[in-house]
C-alpha cells in the first residue's frame, strides 16, 4: 500500500463509521502499532475485492463482535432492545466492507473501470496469526470495543 | 400524491435504512417494496405498480446496471424514474448508469437529508 492509499483508506474508514454509524474510530500511528501484540477476537471479518485493470486486490476488515452488534443496532435503528440476528451482523459487516473499498476507489481511481466483487463476511476468533502473516501493511483503529483492523492490497 | 417505492439492494440492513430514512423524511410514500437483486426487482415490477426505484449496483445474480438495461427494454417499466444508491462511484460506472436514464446518484455512506432532497427533486421533475 503506498502512503497515499494508506492515508485515503484511513480517512474513508473514519468517514464511513461517522456518517453511517455516528461512531468514531481513531487510527493508531504506525510507530505505536508494535504495541498491539494480540488480537484475540472474536471479530466479524468482512472481505471484498476489486477486479479489473491491472490485478485483483482484496480488502479485509476485522470488527470486534460487540462493536458489530452496536453498529447493526444503529444501522437498523433498533429501538425495541430486541437485539440483532447473526444474519444482520453478517449483513452489516459486508456492507461496511463494501462502503470502505468503494469509497476508497472513488478517491484513488475515479477514472478507472474496476468493479467491486460481492462482499463476504464471517465470525472469526483470534486473528493475530492472520494479521501477522498477511504480508501486507495493515491499519489499526482504536474503538470503544477494542482494536479494529483493516488490511488492503492482498492478492 | 403518494408514491410506491421499490428498494433494490442485496443488503437487508441497507434496505431497512433507506426505508426508514425515507419514512422519517416526510416523503409521501404509498407502499414500500423490496428486492435483493435485479432479478427479484423485475418480479416485483411485474406484480406491483411502482412509481420510483432506488437501486444498488453491486449485487449478486443480477447487478443494478443489468437490471436497469432490462427495465429500459420494457415498454411499461422504461419510464419509471431510477436513482442509484451505491458505493460504485467510478466515472465509467456513473456514465453507464446515466446513459441508461438514471435520474440521480447517491453515494454510500449518505446523510439522511441527501436522500430526501434527491427524491423530492426527482419527483418534482417527474410530475
Amino acid at each position: 500500500m503506498n502512503p497515499v492509499d494508506r492515508n485515503v483508506l484511513t480517512v474513508v474508514v473514519q468517514e464511513v463509521f461517522e456518517t453511517m454509524f455516528f461512531t468514531f474510530v481513531d487510527p493508531i500511528g504506525e510507530d505505536e502499532m508494535g504495541q498491539v501484540t494480540s488480537l484475540p477476537g472474536p471479530y466479524f471479518h468482512g472481505q471484498i475485492g476489486v477486479k479489473g485493470e491491472d490485478r485483483k486486490r482484496i480488502l479485509d476488515i476485522f470488527i470486534p463482535d460487540e462493536m458489530t452488534g452496536s453498529l447493526t443496532e444503529t444501522l437498523l435503528r433498533k429501538e425495541d432492545n430486541k437485539g440483532v440476528s447473526k444474519e444482520e451482523l453478517i449483513d452489516t459487516t459486508k456492507e461496511i466492507a463494501n462502503m470502505v473499498l468503494g469509497n476508497t476507489l472513488n478517491k484513488t481511481h475515479k477514472e478507472g473501470t474496476q468493479r467491486l466483487t460481492t462482499p463476504t463476511a464471517e465470525l472469526v476468533g483470534d486473528i493475530s496469526p492472520f494479521v501477522k502473516d498477511s504480508g501486507v501493511e495493515h491499519i489499526y483503529f482504536e474503538t470503544d470495543w477494542g482494536i479494529m483492523v483493516v488490511l488492503f492490497d492482498r492478492g | 400524491m403518494a408514491f410506491n417505492v421499490l428498494i433494490v439492494d442485496d443488503s437487508m440492513a441497507m434496505r431497512n435504512v433507506i426505508r426508514k430514512v425515507i419514512s422519517i423524511s416526510g416523503f409521501d410514500v404509498g407502499s414500500f417494496f423490496e428486492a435483493g437483486d435485479g432479478k427479484e426487482a423485475l418480479e416485483v415490477l411485474n406484480e406491483q405498480w411502482i412509481d420510483l426505484v432506488l437501486s444498488d449496483i453491486n449485487m449478486p445474480e443480477m447487478d443494478g446496471l443489468t437490471f436497469l438495461k432490462k427495465m429500459r427494454e420494457h415498454e411499461i417499466y422504461k419510464n419509471i424514474p431510477v436513482v442509484m444508491i451505491t458505493t460504485e462511484g467510478s466515472q465509467a460506472c456513473i456514465d453507464e448508469a446515466m446513459s441508461l436514464g438514471v435520474k440521480g446518484h447517491i453515494q454510500k455512506p449518505f446523510m439522511p437529508e441527501v436522500i430526501k432532497e434527491k427524491l423530492e427533486e426527482i419527483m418534482e421533475k417527474t410530475r
